[in-house]
C-alpha cells in the first residue's frame, strides 16, 4: 500500500534527478571550455592544454608583474603565466602537481611568491573555478587542506556546489558553450598576452593616505606552509624541471608596513635555496618607485615591463 | 539571538516550572492558590525573558535618564546573549499555564509530551506560537505514515524556501544595501528599499512559517496558519488577522481581551487603551529597543483610528465604487505598513526620519534618480546591475500578483492543475532554489526576536 502510493513520489523524484544531472553534466561541459581570465587558466592547466618551455605559478602580484609577452620576446622561448588572483600557493598547490605530471615540453616552473605566500590560509579563493575539477586528487586534496568541511560538501553532496557559486558561474558556463559551439571552436590559447594582466592603473591617490593611517601589522609564518612549498619543488624537480623562485618587488612603503618583512624574506630565501635557482627582487630599485606600482605590492604594466626586463636580464644566464 | 548548548537549561527551567504549575494549577480548588501558581509560573516565565532580553534595554534607559538629571547608574552592563527562540516559546508556555488556569486545558502528566509541547523543533525558535488545545492532543495520538501529509508538508516546505531564498535573500542585498549607507541614498532609491523590506520580511517570516508548518505536516502534525496574504488587506485591523496570526491572536486572547473586560465601564476608551498596550508589548516583544516601540504605538494609533472611524468608513464604502474604495484602502495600508516597517528596520530614529522625509517626497530635486555610479562606470540600482534591478522587480510584482490573486483561495494554485504541469512547477522550484537561491548563511529575521 506505502510502495504503491510512494510510486508516484519515487517517479517524480527520478524525473528530477535525471533533469539535475543532465543540467549538472551540462554546466560542467561549460564551464570546462571556458577559457578567458583565470577560469581559463585553470581549465587550460587541468585539460593539459598548455605546456610552455617556461610556466609561471603565483597570486595577484605575479599575474601582473610578469610581462609574458616581454618575456617571450626576449628569450625566445614559450612562457604561460597560471598565476591566479587571490590565489594561495596551498591552492594552486594543484595547478602546479597536475601541471608537473602531463607536461613533457616544459623546462622551467617560475614560482612568483609575495609576502603573504608563507602565511596560513584556510579559506579557498573562488572555489567555482575548481568545481568541475573537484574529483582530481589534486584539487581535493589542496581545497580540502584549507577547507576541508566545504570542499567535502561541494565533492560529495549531490548538486550542493551550486548553493556556493553565484551568477558569474553560470556566465563562464554560457561562454563556455559559445566558445565550444563557435565557428572557430577556440580549443587553443587565444589570449595574447599569455596569462599576464597588465594593470594600467598609476599609483592610486589614496594608497598614500590608506598607508599613513593603516597600523603596521605582521603576516605570519608558517611552517607547514613553508613545507608544503619545499614538497612543491622537490616535486617538480623529480620530473625534470627547473624551479626558478622569484620574489617581485614589493613597494617600499608597503615594505615598512610589514613588521616581519625581513624575516619573510629570509624565510622566501630559505626556500629559495631548496630550488634550483633564487631570485629575490623585493626589494630591488623599482620598489622605490611609485610609478612602477598601483598599489603596495602589485605592479602596474609599466612596472612589469620593467620588472620582466630586469629578471630576463638576470635569468638569460641560466635559460638555455 | 544565539544557540549556546547550556542555554538549553534555561529551557529545562521554565518546562519543569510550567509542567508542575500546570498539575498544580488542576489539582487545586483554592481560587486564590490557583492564581497564586499561575502568577509563580508567569514570573518565571516573563522574569527569564525580562532578563535576557530587556535587562541591558532597561539598564540603558535608566543611564540615559541618569545622565539628565545628573546622577550615575552603576548597576553593571552585562554581556548576555539572547537565547535563540525565547520570545516565542516563553510566549507558548504561558499560554499552557493561562488555558489550565482558566479550565480550557487539561494539565499534561506526562513529562515528556509537556517538553515536547513547549520544544517542538519545527516551531521552536520563530513560531508559530501554538496553543496547547492545538498541539498536546496531537502528542498523544498514534501516527502513522500518512503520503497525503507526506506530499503537502514536502509542498509546503518547498514553498517556503523558494520564499526565503529566492526571494527574501535576494531582496536582502539591496535592503542591505541601501540601508547599511543610508545617507548616500535618497528619493525613489529608498522607497523602493523600503517596499524591498516589506516584501523581504513577508517572503521570509512567512516562508520560515511555511517550512515549519510543512516539516510538522510530514511527521503528520498540524499547526496552525500563521499568514494568510497580508498585503490583500483593506484596513491593519484585517492585516493584523492575515500577518503573524498566531501572535496576534496570542495577544488578542491574554492581553488584549482582558484588559477590555476588565476595563469595560471605560466604554470605548477601554478599546483604544487596550490596543495601545497590546501594540506596545507587541513592538517591546519584538526587540528590545525604543524603535520596536514606536512601531507598536504607530499600529497602535491606526488601529485605534480604525476602531473609531468604523461606521464612517463602512458608510463611505456603500456610495463609493467597490473597486475604487478597495484599490485605495489597500494602497493606504500598503503605505502605512511601508512607514511602519522602516521604524521596525532601523535602529536609529533620525535615519527613519531621513528615509520617510526622501522616500515621500517626489517633488525633491533627483527623486527619480535611482541609477547609482560607484565612480568606476558600474551603473547599479540598489546594488543590482541594471538587468538584474529589472528582473528582480519584476519578480516582485510577479509574487505580489500571484499573492493578491490568491487571497481567497484555500488551496495552492498549482493543486488546481494537471499532474504534469504540477510537477512542472515543482520542479522549476527546485532549480530555482539551486540555481538562484541566495545561500551565504542569512538567517531568517524573526530568529533574532
Amino acid at each position: 500500500m506505502i510502495f504503491s502510493q510512494l510510486k508516484s513520489l519515487i517517479f517524480f523524484l527520478l524525473i528530477l534527478l535525471v533533469i539535475l544531472m543532465a543540467v549538472d553534466t551540462s554546466s560542467n561541459f561549460g564551464v570546462k571550455h571556458d577559457f578567458q581570465n583565470d577560469l581559463g587558466k585553470v581549465n587550460l592547466v587541468m585539460g593539459h592544454r598548455v605546456d610552455p618551455d617556461i610556466m609561471i605559478f603565483g597570486s595577484s602580484n605575479s599575474e601582473v608583474g610578469f610581462d609574458v609577452p616581454l618575456l617571450r620576446r626576449l628569450s625566445g622561448k614559450s612562457v604561460y603565466n597560471a598565476a591566479l588572483d587571490g590565489t594561495h600557493f596551498l591552492q594552486m598547490g594543484c595547478l602546479v602537481s597536475e601541471f608537473s605530471d602531463y607536461s613533457s615540453q616544459n623546462k622551467y616552473v617560475i614560482l612568483g611568491l609575495s609576502p603573504f605566500s608563507l602565511g596560513p590560509m584556510k579559506k579557498v579563493n573562488r572555489i567555482d573555478q575548481f568545481l568541475a575539477y573537484i574529483d582530481n586528487p589534486y584539487v581535493y586534496k589542496s581545497l580540502s587542506s584549507m577547507d576541508p568541511n566545504l570542499t567535502n560538501r561541494c565533492r560529495f553532496i549531490p548538486f550542493y556546489k551550486y548553493t556556493e557559486v553565484n551568477s558569474d558561474y553560470y556566465k563562464q558556463v554560457m561562454i563556455g558553450w559559445k566558445s565550444y559551439l563557435g565557428s572557430a571552436r577556440q580549443k587553443e590559447i587565444s589570449d595574447t598576452n599569455y596569462g599576464f594582466t597588465p594593470n594600467f592603473q598609476q599609483w592610486q591617490k589614496d594608497q598614500d593616505a590608506v598607508n599613513a593611517a593603516s597600523d603596521r601589522f605582521p603576516i605570519p609564518i608558517d611552517s607547514s606552509v613553508c613545507r608544503y612549498l619545499q614538497g612543491l619543488i622537490t616535486t617538480l624537480q623529480a620530473k625534470g624541471k627547473k624551479v626558478i623562485l622569484i620574489y617581485p618587488p614589493v613597494q617600499k612603503d608597503g615594505q615598512a608596513l610589514i613588521t616581519n618583512f625581513d624575516a619573510i624574506g629570509q624565510a622566501i630565501k630559505d626556500l629559495g635555496a631548496r630550488a634550483d635557482y633564487y631570485f629575490d627582487f623585493s626589494n630591488c630599485s623599482i620598489s622605490a618607485k611609485k610609478e612602477f606600482f598601483y598599489n603596495d605590492s602589485h605592479l602596474n604594466a609599466r612596472g612589469a615591463k620593467e620588472f620582466s626586463l630586469m629578471l630576463f636580464n638576470q635569468m638569460k644566464g641560466v635559460l638555455n | 539571538m544565539f544557540f549556546k548548548p547550556e542555554y538549553i537549561l534555561i529551557l529545562l527551567f521554565t518546562i519543569v516550572v510550567d509542567y508542575y504549575a500546570g498539575i498544580l494549577l488542576e489539582s487545586t480548588g483554592n481560587p486564590s492558590q490557583k492564581k497564586w501558581y499561575l502568577v509563580m509560573s508567569l514570573v518565571a516565565n516573563i522574569g527569564v525573558l525580562a532578563f535576557f532580553k530587556y535587562y541591558n534595554f532597561i539598564n540603558d534607559n535608566i543611564t540615559g535618564i541618569g545622565r539628565l538629571f545628573g546622577f550615575t547608574n552603576h548597576i553593571p552592563y552585562l554581556k548576555i546573549i539572547l537565547p535563540i527562540g525565547l520570545s516565542f516559546h516563553t510566549f507558548q508556555a504561558m499560554s499552557y499555564t493561562i488555558e489550565v488556569y482558566r479550565g480550557n486545558q487539561k494539565a499534561e502528566r506526562h513529562f515528556g509530551i509537556y517538553a515536547l509541547y513547549v520544544m517542538f523543533y519545527p516551531q521552536l525558535v520563530a513560531g508559530p506560537i501554538e496553543r496547547p488545545q492545538n498541539m498536546l492532543h496531537q502528542f498523544h495520538e498514534k501516527k502513522q505514515f500518512d503520503y497525503t501529509n507526506l506530499i503537502s508538508g514536502l509542498r509546503l516546505m518547498l514553498w517556503g524556501l523558494f520564499k526565503k531564498v529566492v526571494i527574501a535573500d535576494r531582496l536582502a542585498l539591496a535592503v542591505d544595501t541601501v540601508y547599511g549607507d543610508i545617507h548616500t541614498y535618497h528619493g525613489l532609491t529608498v522607497l523602493l528599499a523600503a517596499i524591498f523590506y516589506a516584501f523581504q520580511i513577508y517572503c521570509d517570516f512567512s516562508g520560515y512559517s511555511d517550512i515549519a508548518l510543512g516539516s510538522a505536516r510530514v511527521m503528520g502534525f498540524k499547526l496552525m496558519r500563521n499568514f494568510n496574504h497580508p498585503f490583500a488587506s483593506k484596513t491593519i485591523t484585517e492585516f493584523w488577522r492575515r500577518w503573524h496570526i498566531s501572535l496576534s491572536t496570542w495577544l488578542s486572547d491574554y492581553l488584549y481581551t482582558p484588559i477590555v473586560i476588565a476595563k469595560r465601564d471605560w466604554g470605548k476608551f477601554a478599546v483604544i487603551f487596550s490596543i495601545m498596550i497590546t501594540f506596545m508589548i507587541s513592538g517591546l516583544w519584538h526587540g528590545a529597543a525604543w524603535n520596536f516601540v514606536l512601531w507598536g504605538v504607530l499600529h497602535g494609533i491606526v488601529m485605534s483610528f480604525e476602531f473609531i472611524t468604523k461606521k464612517r468608513r463602512n458608510q463611505l464604502a456603500k456610495v463609493t465604487p467597490g473597486w475604487l474604495y478597495s484599490g485605495l484602502a489597500r494602497l493606504f495600508t500598503l503605505a502605512f505598513l511601508l512607514i511602519s516597517w522602516i521604524f521596525f528596520r532601523n535602529g536609529s530614529i533620525p535615519d527613519c526620519i531621513y528615509i520617510i522625509k526622501t522616500a515621500f517626497n517626489p517633488f525633491a530635486h533627483g527623486y527619480f534618480n535611482i541609477i547609482h555610479d560607484d565612480m568606476h562606470n558600474n551603473f547599479t540600482v540598489l546594488g543590482f546591475p541594471r538587468w538584474k534591478f529589472a528582473l528582480v522587480l519584476s519578480g516582485v510584482g510577479c509574487f505580489a500578483l500571484l499573492d493578491y490573486l490568491l487571497r481567497n483561495k484555500s488551496h495552492f494554485l498549482l493543486l488546481q492543475m494537471n499532474r504534469s504541469i504540477r510537477w512542472a512547477g515543482y520542479i522549476i522550484l527546485i532549480m530555482s532554489i539551486l540555481f538562484l537561491g541566495i545561500f551565504q548563511s542569512n538567517q531568517f529575521i524573526y530568529f533574532q526576536f
